[in-house]
């Protein structure tokens, strides 16, 4: 009995963690995040001086 | 001019300069023990120099200083570029990296004389453990208060990866080592038997799972994007692949005890969550190699991709291969032989060592302020003679392994053993050997990047200081 619960509940955690990770309102924020590493994050301090 | 915030990239520099220096000393002692395998007299009958003495030391050196370098290096670099801020506390990160060396030093030290708590993986002995402990949990500090204080509001999953992997490395440590001190440099365990064994190989298989795995993934979801030039293949993918990795590795460390005294219920639930692990083990790795989708001819003229992307692929056999060895009447065949060993060098040499190199070269050139690496014909040849060195060393440990399972376990009709173990021994020297051959190009392959790396700091325009960027709203 209990054992079976907890195999429901965590099969219900791990297609609800689907559900939320592939919903259409986490497109923008997933897509933004992503891009995260592409930016240029080496200019020397010295290019940057006006 | 003073209020412009910078990088804290001196701290990685100096544990990237670690990685190198220590993968060599690391792999150079691997090689002296595969040679004592092949040729027993190498131990010129001196104890500090003798196989078990020798061997915990380059276990230790290859993950915890050449591992463990690269990793706090290639966190501190990622959390500060995937935030926009300054590493939390200079001070504090400059006692992780000079308390991290200590720890090696005292492991180079106390190895050798004998000192053990015969614990694979966990040799050190307890006042070394609480050095550890204390730099572990600096490490925590320096890099969750840097996530605290970032100026991006997503975590980006790299971070998640590494912050999972330091979080799960600081349990597994303190519990695995509560000892009662009986000297200096003596302590009993206060788990006994069984229970003992058990939780020595929860720490042991999370020691995988989380410090060579979880913690090489974060290496991955930043470097390969980076390398590739593209977004990770499918971000919705990493956040399932990072919660079920991490819910169902805890468990597989059972099946390192099968058939042992350990109760057959918790030896099946080992091998369960092993066979389970397939799938975000696999998802993870297709997500790093279609990040390359569409990109695929940049592996023609990028040694550095080459090194990511075979990464991948060995990370993903050796993903196979462990859930398969966990099976009971697998690992019946497989377990105490060099198969074994095969396996784990699959993963180490494969997966971690050829993410971290590929990482190195990725960053290293920025780090010192020059455009590239020196040589790229010296990456690619290190690409190659490493590659080579790892296909030499699996296949013979594979066939060394199989081999010695089917001899151990041949019968006569009578019931008596076919074969005494001597014979064993016997029959596996030509692997040995054939394995000391591929450590050789293996380590070959770092003394070029060692060059390599030598060559590209003094191109460099020395040691930059880089900007934190404006938010872009600001």
């Amino acid at each position: 009995m209990i054992s079976g619960t907890l195999t429901s509940i965590l099969m219900l955690t791990f297609l609800g963690l689907w559900a939320w990770a592939w919903s259409n309102h986490r497109r923008a924020d997933f897509s933004e995040a992503a891009h995260i590493p592409l930016e240029d994050d080496s200019r020397p301090y010295a290019e940057d001086k006006p | 001019m003073q209020s412009v915030e910078t990088y804290n990239d001196k701290v990685v520099r100096q544990f990237t300069m670690a990685t190198i220096f220590w993968g060599v000393i690391g792999m150079l002692v691997g090689l002296v023990i595969a040679a004592q395998l092949a040729w027993p007299a190498l131990n010129f009958d001196i104890a500090w120099l003798s196989y078990g003495r020798l061997r915990p030391l380059h276990t230790n050196a290859v993950i915890f200083a050449f591992g463990g370098s690269g990793l706090f290096a290639t966190s501190y670099y990622v959390v500060q570029r995937t935030c926009h801020v300054r590493l939390f506390s200079d001070r504090l990160a400059a006692f992780t990296f000079w308390g991290w060396q200590a720890v090696i030093v005292a492991a180079v030290i106390t190895l050798p004389l004998g000192l053990s708590q015969s614990h694979e993986y966990a040799e050190l002995i307890w006042p070394i453990d609480l050095l550890i402990t204390a730099v572990w949990v600096t490490y925590a500090v320096v890099f969750f208060m840097t996530i605290a204080r970032r100026r991006i509001r997503h975590i980006y999953v790299a971070n998640w990866f590494f912050g999972a992997y330091i979080l799960t490395i600081a349990v597994l440590h303190i519990f695995n080592n509560l000892q009662i001190p009986v000297s200096w440099t003596e302590s009993y365990p206060v788990y006994s038997g069984a229970v003992d064994a058990m939780v020595q190989w929860w720490y042991g298989h999370n020691a995988v799972g989380f410090f060579l795995t979880a913690g090489f993934l974060g290496i991955m979801y930043y470097y390969v994007p980076k390398q590739a030039q593209r977004p990770v293949y499918s971000y919705r993918l990493s956040v399932v692949h990072f919660w079920a990795l991490i819910s169902i590795y805890m468990w597989a460390g059972p099946h390192h005890l099968h058939y042992t005294a350990l109760p057959d219920w918790a030896q099946s639930i080992g091998m369960v969550f092993s066979l389970i692990l397939l799938a975000p083990s696999w998802g993870g790795m297709i997500n790093g190699m279609m990040t390359l989708s569409g990109a695929w001819h940049k592996l023609r003229t990028d040694p550095i991709l080459k090194f990511m992307i075979v990464s991948l692929s060995f990370y993903g056999m050796s993903t196979f291969e462990g859930p398969m060895m966990s099976i009971k009447t697998v690992n019946a065949l497989s377990h105490y032989t060099d198969w074994t060993i095969g396996h784990v060098h699959a993963g180490a040499l494969g997966w971690v060592a050829f993410i971290t190199i590929g990482a190195i070269y990725s960053m290293l050139p920025r780090l010192y302020g020059a455009e590239r690496m020196y040589s790229i014909k010296a990456i690619d040849a290190h690409f190659w003679i490493a590659t080579i060195g790892i296909v030499l060393y699996i296949t013979a440990m594979w066939i060394a392994g199989v081999m010695q399972g089917l001899m151990w376990r041949a019968t006569n009709p009578d019931g008596t053993l076919t074969y005494t173990f001597i014979e064993s021994v016997r029959q596996t020297y030509p692997y040995y050997v054939t394995r000391f051959v591929g450590g050789i190009l293996f380590f070959s392959g770092m003394l070029i990047m060692a060059w390599n790396v030598r060559k590209t700091c003094q191109m460099g325009a020395g040691a930059p200081l880089v900007r934190v960027p404006v938010p872009a709203h600001a």
